[in-house]
């Protein structure tokens, strides 16, 4: 007799405390997957967001309905401003991820474009994106951007029911109360990015092992982005001029990356050191990140000439 | 499989949990209910690779026909050689996959030969399920016990609670629940439930939140890093807690499914670091495997029969064995030896009737306990005495920086030491140190909760349910950042 009782106690005790779990957890929404109700130094800022960029910014986009967005690396998350894209190009989101490859930012791309009004897209290329990605993050990015039911229930589940998610609810809520600083801003741009040391030498030339998936990958891309009509603004990002890659590397990738661009209608730019005064000692955060000042300048030299060009409802 | 894993709990065992459910209908003859119990078993095991599950069966069947010959057999000598042949059989078979590399390359070492690894796959729980069946055929070969039915030999061995990482079971210890296998019974039900909780708590997030940073820490000993002396000891300690944790984490969870299914497993663990000497500790450590040993080769080789010093050297014969059980490797080895140094160290002192005051006792037995766990987890030699050098206190001294404004004084009273960032502990990692040193010391024992006297409870306070309600529901998802059992290597 008392068994009985135990054992529908024990269930019934399991259901509450999950319960309550899950109500926490999606109160507090600690990588802005439910789009909770924000409340003022209780849950409005995320500090779990760097962690799980990849989480926050997918869920995010969809309630963000952005007209552009920004893809690309770390490089882009914190040198593109979405804030000075919006006065040239409609709302904006910066969709890049931190470490993130061209692989990545083409599931990205196909996400945000199925789930919001997307027009423009603007694209910083590195050859590093171009790398072989990780396959186990890709499969779980891939399985969160599919939109297939299971998928999504287990990447909700597992960012609702498991002890990180309850860490970070409760220290949501905890950073929040503090007044502790976030790293990301509204529009999903990196702003805690901690600046690095800048060569001040040559360095050796550096090799970059490039995946062929990663070419398939980037003319997915451009093929949608035709099919879709959407306005896709790519540019090599800069370098800081002593971080020195292998010249036929280079040569090689910037000629593929050229022709597969080219193809579907699209051109890539490339700016000169002069154009975006990157030699002045203050562009750069360290070797690889530019400065928000030289992504402003990179925007605006992209949307000039994207004024000049046919709009999209004229075709292109 | 993994028992921390959501397709173990909510795949497997649901689903067995179900078809268990209809089975015990007394409709149904008890002998379904075994072939239902050895047909999940056998899933189990060939989830983590038929070939596993091959060897288990031809183990199975060679080890059966023995038994059938010792039951069979009057004459005693033929008896006995049936028995050596059978214990050589399976050293042979675990010696195959478990060994080969390991003498092979040792040998070639010795030789200064290339060595070229044979690759040989180590079958799921070979150690566990070899040791049963020598210890199920040598007990058959003394007590001249009758070969048991088929189903419940199979079932003996294959069970899945406790094929992978035990508890190392005998079959007089489970022989009435497997012959009057029963439906669900609720109170045994509460109980394995509730235990199983405890289990998953203790390995799914005590556990595994202590390895998160004693892994980070031996990944960078293993990396050439020199650990200063509180980092040295946070790491070890680490490391002590959660092998503990892990360990008895799995057997709680083993024992608890058992009970569920109406089998008493028996005790594993008991609170083994609360041990006042290290004889006390292997009584409370790894229990069964302590039972095996002494029963199966320290008795054997002499024991304590012939004199103080085949006493001393059976006991570190044993121990030496012992560690080499663990692992196929030399760490093993030297980790089982000094265990059985500490051993026979033990028994010399008793035997000149030194005492010593309890707490020091206590202090001396941990100590050892945890300078052996180096050993244990270095695969290095080296990296080891790295180790050691930090621990006491060659490499100074240095706290987190984070420490530095309420322990500042500390300078004053240890010459040398430092506030400085460190990469090996972190704040969080002494924290969740604190919380497991309370459990381990505070609080009382899963045996002492279900089991006191040996005995399961006859009822267990309603109240309880709450409590293990939580411990369950933390373990449940703590289980997304699931690591696999330090003993499933072995």
């Amino acid at each position: 007799m008392w068994a009985s009782h135990y054992i529908k106690l024990f269930f019934i005790y399991f259901a509450i405390i999950f319960i309550l779990n899950s109500g926490f957890v999606i109160f507090a929404d600690p990588y802005n997957i439910f789009g909770s109700p924000n409340f003022k130094s209780i849950n409005n800022l995320k500090f779990r967001y760097q962690t799980y960029e990849r989480v926050n910014k997918i869920y995010q986009i969809r309630r963000f309905q952005p007209n552009t967005i920004i893809l690309g690396s770390s490089v882009t998350d914190v040198g593109l401003k979405p804030q000075s894209v919006n006065r040239l190009a409609g709302k904006t989101f910066n969709l890049s991820f931190a470490g993130g490859g061209i692989q990545e930012a083409q599931l990205a791309f196909r996400f945000a474009a199925e789930n919001a009004p997307i027009e423009t897209v603007v694209l910083g290329l590195e050859i590093f994106n171009f790398r072989m990605a990780d396959d186990s993050q890709l499969v779980q990015f891939e399985g969160r951007v599919s939109g297939g039911l299971w998928a999504t229930a287990k990447d909700i589940a597992r960012h609702t029911i498991s002890i990180d998610a309850l860490y970070d609810a409760i220290y949501t809520i905890y950073a929040n109360l503090a007044g502790n600083p976030t790293t990301h801003d509204a529009s999903g741009r990196y702003t805690g990015f901690e600046p690095g040391a800048v060569p001040r030498t040559p360095r050796e030339p550096m090799g970059v092992d490039v995946a062929e998936a990663a070419y398939a990958a980037f003319a997915a891309l451009c093929r949608e982005a035709r099919e879709r009509q959407i306005d896709l603004q790519m540019f090599v990002s800069p370098l800081h001029h002593n971080f020195v890659l292998k010249r036929e590397q280079l040569d090689a990738w910037l000629v593929r990356i050229d022709t597969i661009a080219g193809a579907h209608g699209f051109q890539i730019r490339r700016f000169t050191d002069a154009q975006l005064q990157l030699r002045d000692g203050t562009a750069f955060l360290d070797a690889t990140h530019f400065r928000p000042d030289v992504g402003d300048r990179i925007l605006s030299a992209l949307f000039a000439d994207s004024a000049r060009r046919p709009s999209r409802s004229s075709g292109r | 499989m993994l028992f921390n894993s959501y397709e173990f709990i909510l795949v497997f065992l649901i689903g067995l949990l179900f078809i268990y459910a209809v089975l015990g209908n007394a409709l149904f003859p008890t002998w379904i209910r075994k072939v239902a119990l050895v047909s999940a078993s056998a899933i189990f095991v060939a989830h983590g690779g038929l070939i596993s599950l091959l060897l288990l069966c031809i183990s199975l069947a060679i080890n059966y026909l023995f038994l059938r010959y010792l039951q069979a057999e009057a004459n005693d000598k033929r008896r006995k050689y049936c028995m050596v042949v059978s214990v050589i059989f399976n050293l042979s078979f675990i010696g195959t996959f478990k060994y080969a590399d390991f003498i092979a390359g040792s040998a070639a070492n010795v030789l200064d030969q290339e060595f070229t690894r044979f690759g040989l796959v180590l079958p799921l729980a070979i150690s566990f399920y070899t040791f049963q069946l020598i210890a199920l055929t040598i007990d058959s070969w003394r007590h001249k016990w009758r070969c048991p039915a088929v189903l419940d030999y199979v079932l003996f061995i294959i069970f899945f609670p406790q094929l992978i990482a035990g508890p190392i079971v005998r079959l007089q210890e489970v022989k009435d629940d497997l012959a009057n296998l029963k439906g669900f019974i609720p109170a045994n039900i509460a109980a394995g439930v509730s235990v199983f909780c405890v289990g998953l708590f203790k390995k799914a997030f005590v556990a595994d939140s202590l390895a998160k940073h004693s892994d980070k820490f031996f990944t960078m000993i293993e990396g050439g890093a020199v650990p200063a002396f509180f980092e040295a000891w946070g790491g070890v300690l680490l490391y002590t807690f959660q092998i503990y944790f892990d360990f008895s984490g799995y057997s709680d969870m083993a024992i608890g499914l058992a009970w569920i299914f109406g089998i008493s497993l028996p005790v594993n663990f008991m609170s083994p670091y609360k041990a006042g000497s290290i004889i006390e500790f292997w009584r409370r450590w790894h229990m069964t495997l302590s039972r095996f040993l002494r029963d199966y080769l320290y008795i054997p080789l002499g024991g304590n029969r012939r004199g103080p010093f085949v006493r001393w050297a059976s006991v570190f014969v044993t121990m030496l064995l012992g560690g080499l059980w663990h692992g196929a490797s030399w760490n093993f080895v030297i980790w089982g030896g000094v265990h059985g140094i500490g051993l026979a160290v033990n028994h010399a002192f008793r035997s000149m009737r030194i005492r010593l005051p309890g707490f020091l006792c206590w202090g001396l037995t941990f100590a050892t306990v945890v300078f052996c766990w180096v050993l244990f987890r270095t695969t290095e030699f080296d990296d080891a005495m790295r180790v050691y050098a930090g621990m006491l206190g060659l490499n100074g001294f240095v706290l987190p920086l984070q420490l530095a404004s309420r322990f500042d004084l500390l300078q004053l009273a240890i010459p040398g030491l430092q506030f400085a960032s460190s990469e090996l502990i972190k704040i969080p990692a002494i924290f969740q140190l604190a919380i497991a040193v309370a459990i381990v010391f505070v609080l009382p024992n899963t045996e002492q909760t279900f089991r006191p006297q040996g005995q399961w409870r006859s009822v267990i306070p309603t109240l309880w349910a709450v409590r293990y309600a939580a411990l369950g529901f933390i373990g449940f998802i703590s289980v997304y950042n699931a690591q696999e059992f330090i003993y499933f290597r072995f």
